[in-house]
């Protein structure tokens, strides 16, 4: 939750980052390898090696892969045991992350400055050499099982991941988490690597290190790595249509989303302003009621019922719609209020609703660049789509918004066929052409 | 896995190969486990926890084949017999299996070892 106090801290912050001229270039190793940087003044650094291989490129028939590829992340290799890397990367206190998305698979490790060259090896090594053994196979499935157990106890991954199924149904509809019967075999995960583990689909991309630095070390590390071809993105067909989910829970979850805005086009940004808009999100801890639209209408329905918007933007097709969690008894009645307040934010939009939406959109887009991890995943998403969008450019983008082009933008996303996900004791909870 | 050992020189030198190899055959048909259809990674002794992890490591089918010629090797000495010569295992037959397996369990162990030892850490 944001307090006012932070708010004004970034508010602060971005005529500094003005002055010092914040920008990111993307370039490239000589095999294709793409580096980017942002170099900041402070003692630790983070480094992501980010492969355009998330589950929506998952090979027909190999549903999951991804999930595997992930979690095979700093397991053995021809160079240094999963053991070694553990344990060298705690002498050197270092943090390992991995992180599957629908359009990459990232490996993250944070460190003081002057570890990144042996991180960026153990990258290198993790590309080319892992040994994707058997015995290791049988570990990583148990994780994976488990990783699986604990996503489906939560509805909102549920609720996420059906959204997106019955929204684009392949490709993006893929699943994140490997479906249990997923049957992947070491020498599958051997096949998927030689594949997409090539230099024209991963980008080296770290905060606190500067970029020429960075692609010296990436030319040495990725020299063996063979330079592959870019990822051959079908485009993405928005289906639409409704997944019912039975899930034994107080609490029952609607979601409907319309075909959004890809990331980076001006319709997205005005999309985040229609988000920003409808809100829902609290910002002042312990307050009953927002001003916006949704939480209006959530404190007007009670007993913790929450309605918030969400935009998710991917390279190449969006996904934009409200989300309602309630009792079972007034779930119905919440997703109708969010219903409504789109249809309305689609005839008029006041000036006053229109300045404080822009604000707030303008305000998350400026502080996703403060964490490092978003940073990177940023820098990691732009690498992909060659465009460069530095905090700046972002906001002028925000600034070419109209309060009328927000309202037209509703209009279209009403007249796209809606994705209804409902989660909760279904015999219970509505269909959705019934909340229209 | 177990102390020093000159096999590599032995192997390298024609001389003494020549010299010990009608040795270790004579030593091997001594053994008779090929006439109970054992392979010699068969016989090794289980219970260390490297020989174990090793086994625990093999490939499903070598894990059932070894398990099979076990109990072959059993039913012989239950019926106080061997194999007949057609049935005893051939020497090209005598595959090291496990061997590798074992080596690179040890070289995890050891590497673990070191790694507990440490005493300081400098680049």
């Amino acid at each position: 939750m944001l307090s006012i106090s932070s708010a004004r801290k970034t508010i602060n912050l971005v005529p500094t980052l003005l002055k010092a001229g914040y920008a990111t270039a993307i370039s490239k190793t000589s095999n294709g390898v793409k580096v980017a940087a942002l170099d900041e003044s402070s003692p630790t650094a983070s480094v992501s090696l980010v492969i355009n291989a998330g589950a929506r490129f998952e090979p027909k028939g190999k549903s999951g892969i991804a999930h595997f590829a992930k979690n095979f992340g700093f397991k053995n290799t021809g160079k240094r045991s999963a053991f070694r890397i553990t344990r060298e990367t705690e002498l050197v206190g270092g943090v390992l992350s991995s992180n599957l998305g629908r359009e990459n698979i990232s490996f993250t490790a944070e460190c003081l400055k002057e570890d990144v060259p042996y991180f960026v090896e153990v990258f290198g090594d993790l590309v080319a050499q892992t040994k994707y053994t058997d015995h290791e196979l049988h570990a990583v499935a148990k994780e994976i099982a488990a990783e699986c157990s604990v996503a489906e106890s939560s509805p909102e991954v549920a609720v996420v991941e059906a959204i997106h199924n019955a929204a684009f149904r392949n490709g993006l509809g893929n699943p994140i988490f490997a479906a249990p019967y997923s049957d992947i075999t070491s020498s599958d995960l051997k096949k998927f690597a030689a594949d997409n583990f090539v230099a024209n689909k991963l980008a080296l991309v770290a905060t606190g290190i500067s970029e020429e630095e960075l692609k010296g070390l990436a030319a040495s590390a990725f020299a063996n790595v063979a330079s592959g071809s870019a990822t051959n993105i079908e485009t993405t067909k928005y289906y639409g249509g409704e997944i019912r989910v039975p899930h034994n829970s107080s609490i029952a979850h609607i979601a409907i989303a319309f075909q959004g805005a890809a990331a980076g086009t001006s319709e997205f940004y005005t999309a985040q302003v229609l988000r920003s808009l409808l809100g829902g999100d609290r910002f002042v801890k312990w307050s009953t009621a927002g001003v916006s639209p949704l939480a209006a209408a959530a404190s007007q329905i009670g007993h913790g019922a929450q309605i918030s918007a969400f935009n998710f933007g991917y390279s190449d097709a969006g996904l934009f719609g409200v989300y309602a969690q309630a009792e079972h008894s007034s779930v119905s009645e919440a997703a109708k209020a969010a219903i409504s307040s789109l249809k309305a934010a689609s005839k008029s939009i006041t000036a006053e609703e229109f300045k404080r939406a822009l604000a707030q959109a303008k305000f998350e887009t400026a502080s996703r660049f403060e964490s490092r991890a978003s940073t990177n995943e940023i820098l990691g998403a732009q690498a992909f789509q060659d465009h460069k969008i530095t905090t700046i450019d972002a906001l002028d983008a925000f600034d070419k918004v109209q309060a009328g082009d927000v309202s037209k933008f509703a209009a279209k996303l009403l007249s796209s066929k809606p994705t209804t996900v409902v989660l909760g004791k279904t015999s219970e909870l509505p269909y959705g052409d019934a909340l229209f | 896995m177990s102390g020093i050992t000159l096999v590599n020189q032995v192997k390298a030198s024609k001389f003494l190969s020549g010299l010990l190899q009608p040795v270790a055959n004579a030593f091997v048909n001594a053994a008779g486990y090929r006439q109970l259809g054992m392979r010699y990674d068969d016989i090794l002794r289980e219970e260390t926890d490297i020989i174990r992890e090793a086994i625990h490591r093999l490939p499903e089918e070598e894990n059932y084949a070894r398990v099979f010629r076990m109990k072959t090797a059993f039913q012989y000495s239950l019926s106080h017999t061997v194999a007949t010569k057609e049935n005893t295992l051939k020497a090209e037959d005598d595959i090291r299996y496990l061997t590798p397996i074992i080596d690179e369990v040890a070289a995890e162990y050891a590497e673990r070892e070191d790694f507990n030892n440490i005493k300081s850490f400098s680049k």
